[in-house]
């Protein structure tokens, strides 16, 4: 469960958001509607005015960014200089948790990452799989996508898949779209308009 | 004709006009055997080794501060940095004669540890970390602000804290970056001369016992120290000036290849 509800402001941009929901959560918006930063506010990268940020009950609004248990994942994310293996894990081993070879195997399977090698190497649809595979093998309590399934040829499936495997794991997923049509796509979907949200039911 | 083009080469050759002499003449006719004697070399071997030694000081201590002043804003430490660059160089050798001295607390407190800097390698060094760690600072700096942060930023949501960001997700990517920096620290700490000539004019322990820095070798000759010093000082300023040449051509070219 993620309820957020803040206030924020980048230069001259205001955002004034509440977001609230379990599972899947879509956020579409045209260009410069405010997408990106209120995904950012949420992760902890903007700092906000005042109101909160809970994930699972617990306030994360003044705990700095590697605290809050929210992995902000955008097609720029992968670690280039690791190999795919290590980098599916890298997080899981950051925090110290065992790694499940069965579990790594399904994500791999399940989200289409029958690839190897260096993931600087790899094309940016290979590289988002890589950072949004090693997000949910690092079970943080959510995850926020920003464009990441953009450049995916199996965009739909591929949420749908991710969504499934997340909520087996217990783990809320927020992602923006340009698209209004992904609303369908997910179990709460908003509107984002010069920095306000509205809930679309 | 790309007058822009035209008007920076020339430039550049005013810059570089009294070192083409130098090279000339210090080759040519002025080449003098006292230029290139054997204490000559020790000299500038010591000059290469300290300063490679202070460039890997500069990358253990100093990266760090750059990614911070990179990724933070914190516009007091970063003015903090430029004040060895802004005074004197003879002043830090002063700096760290009355640092070390026994006439202070300091300097009675450091060589009670054993810490003594005066002629020693010791205090070379770490006045050329001094000298160098500026510019080690304002080369890594803009390299690590070109990075996308999207890397960094999905590690720290991880849970990734600044310093681990910094050692397993930014500096396996940033080799030819630390490489070219740590050249160009290199090649200012080869170029220092002022304050190194009062905190370590010559070194008194092994193996470089009695050997200055090749600056402080090269000012002795012009000074007169043996008869014909003057064409010994440009024929070691050439020969000080071909060895160097290549770790700054280097440093240039680890910063230009692409990641």
């Amino acid at each position: 469960m993620i309820e957020v509800r803040l206030r924020a402001h980048a230069g001259q941009f205001h955002l004034a958001a509440e977001v609230n929901g379990s599972g899947v959560t879509c956020i579409a918006g045209r260009n410069g509607a405010g997408k990106t930063t209120l995904l950012r506010a949420i992760a902890g990268f903007l700092r906000i005015d005042d109101g909160h940020v809970l994930v699972g009950g617990l306030d994360v609004a003044r705990l700095p960014v590697e605290k809050r248990g929210i992995v902000l994942v955008t097609p720029g994310s992968a670690l280039r200089h690791l190999e795919v293996d290590s980098h599916l894990v890298w997080g899981r081993k950051l925090l110290g948790k065992q790694v499940q070879e069965d579990q790594v195997s399904k994500v791999k399977s399940e989200l289409g990452i029958d690839f190897g090698g260096r993931v600087g190497k790899l094309s940016l649809g290979m590289r988002e799989r890589v950072s949004l595979a090693t997000a949910l093998l690092s079970e943080p309590k959510a995850i926020l996508v920003d464009e990441a399934f953009a450049s995916l040829h199996d965009r739909e499936e591929f949420i749908s898949a991710y969504g499934k495997l997340l909520a087996e794991a217990h783990i809320d997923l927020v992602f923006s779209s340009q698209v209004a049509a992904d609303g369908k796509l997910a179990d709460n979907f908003y509107i984002i308009e010069d920095g306000k949200t509205t809930a679309v039911t | 004709m790309n007058w822009l083009r035209a008007v920076s080469i020339a430039a550049v050759v005013l810059l570089l006009i009294p070192i083409a002499v130098l090279l000339y003449y210090g080759l040519g006719p002025f080449r003098s055997p006292a230029g290139y004697t054997a204490s000559v070399f020790r000299s500038i071997e010591l000059s290469i080794v300290a300063s490679a030694v202070a460039a890997l000081v500069d990358f253990a201590l100093f990266t760090p501060v750059a990614y911070y002043l990179a990724r933070g804003n914190d516009p007091i430490v970063e003015s903090l940095i430029d004040i060895p660059v802004g005074i004197p160089h003879p002043i830090i050798g002063v700096a760290l004669l009355i640092l070390d001295s026994p006439l202070t607390p300091t300097g009675q407190f450091l060589l009670l540890l054993g810490i003594n800097f005066f002629n020693t390698i010791l205090g070379l060094v770490v006045a050329l970390v001094i000298m160098s760690a500026p510019i080690y600072i304002k080369a890594m700096q803009p390299y690590f602000e070109s990075r996308d942060p999207s890397p960094e930023e999905f590690a720290t949501g991880l849970g990734a804290s600044g310093l681990r960001t910094l050692v397993s997700v930014v500096l396996p990517d940033s080799m030819s970056g630390v490489v070219s920096a740590s050249l160009v620290a290199m090649s200012r700490a080869l170029g220092e001369f002022g304050s190194i000539s009062i905190i370590a004019f010559y070194v008194l322990q092994y193996p470089f016992y009695g050997v200055s820095p090749a600056s402080v070798t090269i000012f002795q000759l012009f000074n007169g120290a043996i008869p014909g010093g003057l064409y010994a000082a440009v024929t070691a300023s050439a020969a000080m000036i071909l060895v160097a040449l290549p770790i700054t051509v280097a440093g240039h070219f680890f910063g230009r290849r692409s990641r």
